[in-house]
């Protein structure tokens, strides 16, 4: 009997070890398919499928002709900012010709219940002071309201990002602040400190041409070897060779480098990094120096207002499929993606503002457009998803739900209050907009573009669920924007690159190039500016020729 | 050995020892429970949950050694224990909400909890090994009984944090336990009924115990509310939750208290300083009375005051909350204390997010008075911001005057003088001034002026409080709540809700 006994002891314990994930499972899957309701919301993705069902098509002939001075292909900053530099300065003979249904680009945004949201870029950082046609725009909108005694702006504090600004959840804590502090040994704390003060030093270095090292438009900053040479080695090994070995400050570098270009620290060029640190010299009367702009519906606010002035000349939903020369003008051809009309656009010039792989696949009968090369652009692919929750959400100790909010060693980038910058007291539900950069390894652009909206919607969930255990009680819906081609790559080479100012370069004198990814940085101010460039040079030709 | 026989007395034993397990995890959760809980109202967890955790191993170590006294009946005594570790057990987080807000007595009901279910489960498995010493070789029994015990232990720290607390909540939690512990000794008790003296007695006491802490698990929504309600001390006459806030109000004899989240907003006893003070220096002057504008003072009582003006000919009351403004319209006990006033054709009520209101707002006011809640979070925080300031400034007739509640100069000198430096800093030429009121303590406010402000000679007749002598005194701040350095609050940094949460943490437990 005792043998017996402790035989069936043993299996007792055996099967009590077994039946305590037993029961939790049991009551994960009841709860999963009895009492779980799957998350509403949908997949949205940028129009490109489109374009390329058509780029195989042949040319239809069209009565419906057009004669402007100047197409500008694309609406996103870039070609917004070119339009507006034409019609500012007399030129309103011109058409934006723009593939998705509205304009913006990256810039764009939705609506929900809670409020307005971005589906891609949210927030300027306040511009330095040699930015003269940026402050000068921001000034005109009334970001700006006016400037102290001293010279300095004071902006709207509406549009400054509202306090908490943002926290970083690390050892089971929010910290206030994303540069990693809480619970980190004093050697960690060390090196974090030296690489701040070396960037601090490295944003006021100027190059033997009296450039600043970094500068924005980054097309402004020293050609001075000290620092260009940097774009030859990675972020990475920048930080090596400098003798950092603290892994938190390697996670922080990281973290930036995603969250700005969406390339880890291996896949950033050296410079590229330092630029994102380096090169934002912004102040301000009424605001901290590194503060930054922004709205609940992110940028989109801004491409409101370069939009504004301009809108009769756009046609959205107008794909640019073809691009011929017919004597000294262009014919560029249009399609509408709904009715299917074609449209012919007779002109002097041409602006490309859409993405360099995009034009690799435009119809032309031009050699020097057929044998531009694309090999340099490489893009990341981020999935920006946008949680519209219950405003009762519990929060793990420490700072408060902030404008920013990122996990320590998260895959993903964090997540946006998008209701941050509203001032109603009472918010019942607000737009929490998920940030996710993927690295090609581990999700390629074809497989992310199959993704089904509930794997997306999981994945999401297992993130989040470190810091709100309990969030699927509170979420009402989720809606994820899918970006295969969100961002250029600033990899080793391409941004001082040969490959990249050959593109740039116009053609015929009468095709311009205008988009973030010629600059190798995508960002706001690089598509303004590269916007007005580009403007410019149509401007002064058609001055010359005058 | 007969087969049957064999079979029956092993169930017994699994059954003994499953109802080890039980006791152990019960135990445990008892005791985190109560660790918990104190760690809520006493701060401090580290040191609430190590004194809770020894005082329970001690206690154990007194049950186990008064064990030797038990001789008789041991299956009795085992269950009676069993039960009444469920019982104590199952009503100890009930018992410890109902006297939370008495630190004293919490801290004695808490350790007589704690010494009590530690003393009987310590008690516990020595009688259990005395009963089943004749089933078991000694080694064994040893081996078997502490394993379960132990096992029974990992699993309640382990589903204490990560299920109960987050989706049970703390009173049903014990509840629960104290259910199992209960559903495990009827078990017993059947199992060994022929075995069991007082079987009768026995089996209706389980039961009982069983039934009643069922019954308080299914309404301990209603224990919850209850033991809320009393942290109020007084009697509660309206208690209502808008979907903005919790609308408290409490009566004793002579007393009406308003509380908003937990927050006194008024007593009757004292409000008329407040709302004396705030009103009449700006109103007693005034140039131009026609229209006056209150953003927040939902209670009316503000109102009440500008109705003393004969040549008021409208007042715009903005107020986030209609449950708010609705109760101290047409409750009969709150809508005497303001004077009927939400009933005067003059007052429009405007429920509405008072900063939105403002940004769209085309008119411009003479007189605009504010009462906001305590910038006690970033939401509210907005409202004191230059920001929101910058728009005051732009709805005040040149010549008008705002009069904005500042908190108190004295328990929150950097909260009150950041208010005013804000408004300075929105143009407004400010005059503070702060008077006692007892609910309150010292109380601030701050009037803002374009132009000028002259100080009223008289004021209306029928005032308890304010007059002339006693304004003058009130814009003489003594050196313990004189103007002090401060930041300018605005939304991109929200100093004042930092300075708030600072200075008030000092006298708020
Ligand atoms: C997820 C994400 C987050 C970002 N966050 C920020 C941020 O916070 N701050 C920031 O400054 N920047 C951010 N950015 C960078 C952002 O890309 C730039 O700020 C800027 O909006 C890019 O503008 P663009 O005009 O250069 O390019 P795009 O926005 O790419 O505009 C190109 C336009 O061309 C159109 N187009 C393409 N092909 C055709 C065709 N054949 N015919 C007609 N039209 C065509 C496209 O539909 C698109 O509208 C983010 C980008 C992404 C993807």
């Amino acid at each position: 009997m005792r043998q017996f006994s402790r035989k069936k002891f043993i299996i007792f314990i055996i099967l009590g070890i077994f039946a305590i994930p037993l029961v939790g499972y049991i009551y994960q899957w009841i709860k999963k398919k009895l009492l779980h309701v799957p998350i509403l919301g949908e997949i949205k993705s940028a129009s490109y499928k489109v374009g390329h069902l058509l780029w195989n098509t042949p040319f239809k002939k069209t009565d419906r002709i057009h004669e402007v001075n100047v197409v500008i292909i694309g609406s996103g900053i870039s070609g917004l900012s070119a339009a507006n530099e034409l019609f500012k300065k007399g030129e309103s003979n011109f058409v934006i010709l723009e593939l998705e249904p509205t304009a913006g680009g990256n810039a764009r945004n939705g609506e929900n219940v809670a409020g307005k949201y971005p589906f891609g870029a949210h927030y300027l950082p306040l511009p330095s002071l040699e930015m003269k046609e940026l402050i000068d725009f921001l000034k005109e909108i009334d970001v700006i309201e006016s400037f102290s005694e001293n010279g300095l702006p004071i902006y709207n504090e509406q549009y400054l990002c509202a306090a908490p600004e943002d926290r970083l959840y690390i050892h089971g804590h929010w910290q206030s602040g994303i540069v990693p502090n809480f619970g980190l040994a004093e050697d960690d704390k060390k090196q974090i400190r030296r690489f701040q003060s070396e960037m601090k030093r490295l944003k006021h270095v100027k190059g033997s041409d009296g450039l600043y090292a970094f500068s924005l438009p980054l097309k402004n900053s020293s050609k001075d070897k000290t620092y260009a040479n940097l774009d030859a080695i990675s972020m990475e090994h920048y930080l090596r060779k400098e003798g950092y070995t603290s892994t938190y400050l390697y996670w922080y570098v990281n973290y930036c480098c995603k969250d700005d270009f969406g390339t880890s620290t291996e896949d950033t060029s050296a410079w590229a990094g330092l630029h994102y640190f380096c090169s934002r010299r912004g102040v301000a009367a009424n605001s901290e120096e590194h503060d930054q702009l922004t709205w609940p519906e992110g940028n989109a606010w801004l491409m409101e207002k370069l939009k504004q002035p301009i809108a009769s000349n756009i046609r959205v939903g107008n794909l640019a499929y073809e691009v011929n020369k017919k004597g000294e003008r262009y014919e560029v051809v249009s399609l509408d993606t709904i009715t299917g009309n074609v449209e012919q656009w007779n002109c002097a010039n041409i602006i490309f503002a859409c993405p360099q792989f995009v034009i690799g696949h435009i119809r032309t009968n031009i050699a020097e457009l057929k044998n531009r090369s694309y090999d340099a652009f490489h893009y990341s692919s981020w999935m920006v998803g946008n949680l519209l929750v219950k405003n009762n959400l519990i929060e793990k100790g420490g700072a408060p739900l902030s404008w920013d909010n990122v996990i320590y060693n998260s895959p993903a980038l964090g997540y946006i209050n998008s209701n941050a910058q509203y001032v109603q007291r009472h918010q019942p539900e607000i737009n929490l907009t998920y940030y996710y950069a993927f690295d090609e390894k581990q999700m390629s652009r074809k497989k992310l573009l199959q993704t089904s909206h509930a794997e997306l919607t999981h994945m999401m969930l297992n993130d989040l669920k470190q810091v709100y255990s309990d969030i699927e009680g509170s979420i009402i819906r989720y809606d994820a924007f899918i970006w295969g081609h969100a961002m250029i790559k600033p990899q080793v080479g391409f941004i001082w690159g040969e490959e990249k100012r050959k593109a740039l370069t116009p053609i015929l004198g009468s095709i311009y190039f205008a988009h973030t990814d010629l600059s190798g940085i995508s960002i706001f101010e690089e598509a303004f500016y590269q916007g007005i460039t580009a403007a410019t040079a149509v401007l002064k030709k058609g001055n010359a020729s005058n | 050995m007969d087969n049957t026989l064999h079979k029956r007395r092993l169930t017994k034993s699994t059954l003994l020892l499953l109802s080890v397990f039980v006791i152990a995890t019960c135990g445990l959760i008892y005791e985190l429970v109560a660790g918990t809980l104190a760690s809520y109202l006493l701060g401090d967890s580290i040191t609430q949950f190590s004194t809770i955790i020894g005082t329970y191993l001690f206690a154990m170590g007194i049950g186990s050694y008064l064990s030797r006294y038990l001789n008789k009946n041991l299956i009795v005594w085992f269950i009676q224990i069993e039960l009444l570790v469920g019982l104590i057990g199952g009503f100890s987080s009930t018992l410890l909400f109902l006297v939370f807000d008495q630190v004293v007595y919490f801290r004695v009901i808490l350790y007589a909890i704690v010494s009590l279910t530690g003393m009987f489960v310590g008690l516990e498995i020595p009688i259990l090994m005395r009963i089943l010493k004749e089933e078991f070789e000694f080694k064994d029994l040893v081996s078997e009984v502490f394993t379960f015990d132990y096992i029974g232990a990992l699993l309640a720290s382990l589903i204490f944090p990560l299920f109960f607390v987050p989706h049970v909540g703390l009173i049903r939690t014990s509840l629960f336990f104290g259910i199992i512990n209960t559903a495990v000794a009827l078990w017993v008790i059947y199992t060994f009924k022929n075995q069991v003296k007082y079987i009768r007695s026995l089996i209706s006491v389980a039961w009982l115990v069983f039934l009643l802490m069922l019954t308080c698990f299914v309404l301990a929504d209603y224990i919850q509310q209850y033991t809320e309600s009393i942290a109020y001390h007084d009697k509660i006459i309206i208690s209502k939750s808008s979907p903005y806030q919790r609308i408290v109000v409490t009566n004793s004899k002579n007393e009406l208290r308003l509380y908003i989240n937990g927050n006194l907003q008024f007593s009757t006893l004292d409000e008329y300083r407040y709302h004396e003070s705030l009103v009449h220096p700006i109103m007693a002057n005034a140039i131009d009375r026609d229209t006056v504008l209150i953003m927040g003072g939902g209670d009316g009582m503000a109102v009440r005051e500008l109705l003393k003006y004969p040549d008021v000919k409208k007042i715009i009351l903005v107020d986030l909350d209609p449950e708010m403004t609705k109760l101290f319209k047409s409750h009969p006990a709150l809508s005497k204390l303001n004077n009927h006033s939400f009933s005067d054709s003059r007052v429009e009520i405007i429920n509405d997010d008072a900063f939105i209101w403002a940004l769209n707002q085309k008119n411009t006011f003479s007189t605009i008075i504010i009462d906001f809640p305590d910038p006690s979070n970033f939401s509210l925080g907005k409202l004191y911001s230059s920001t929101f300031y910058n728009r005051l400034y732009q709805l005040l007739k040149p010549n008008g005057c705002t009069v904005i509640q500042s908190t108190s100069p004295y328990f929150a000198p950097l909260s009150f003088w950041c208010v005013n430096a804000t408004l300075k800093k929105s143009g407004f030429n400010t005059l503070p001034y702060h008077t006692y009121i007892p609910s309150f303590g010292e109380w601030g406010y701050i009037i803002g002026y374009k132009e000028s402000f002259n100080q009223a000679q008289s004021y209306p007749k029928d005032l308890k409080y304010i007059s002339p002598i006693l304004f003058d005194q009130m814009c003489f701040f003594s050196k313990d709540m004189s103007e002090r350095p401060v930041e300018i609050n605005r939304l991109n940094n929200q100093v004042l809700v930092q300075y708030f949460d600072q200075e008030w943490s000092k006298f708020v437990q």
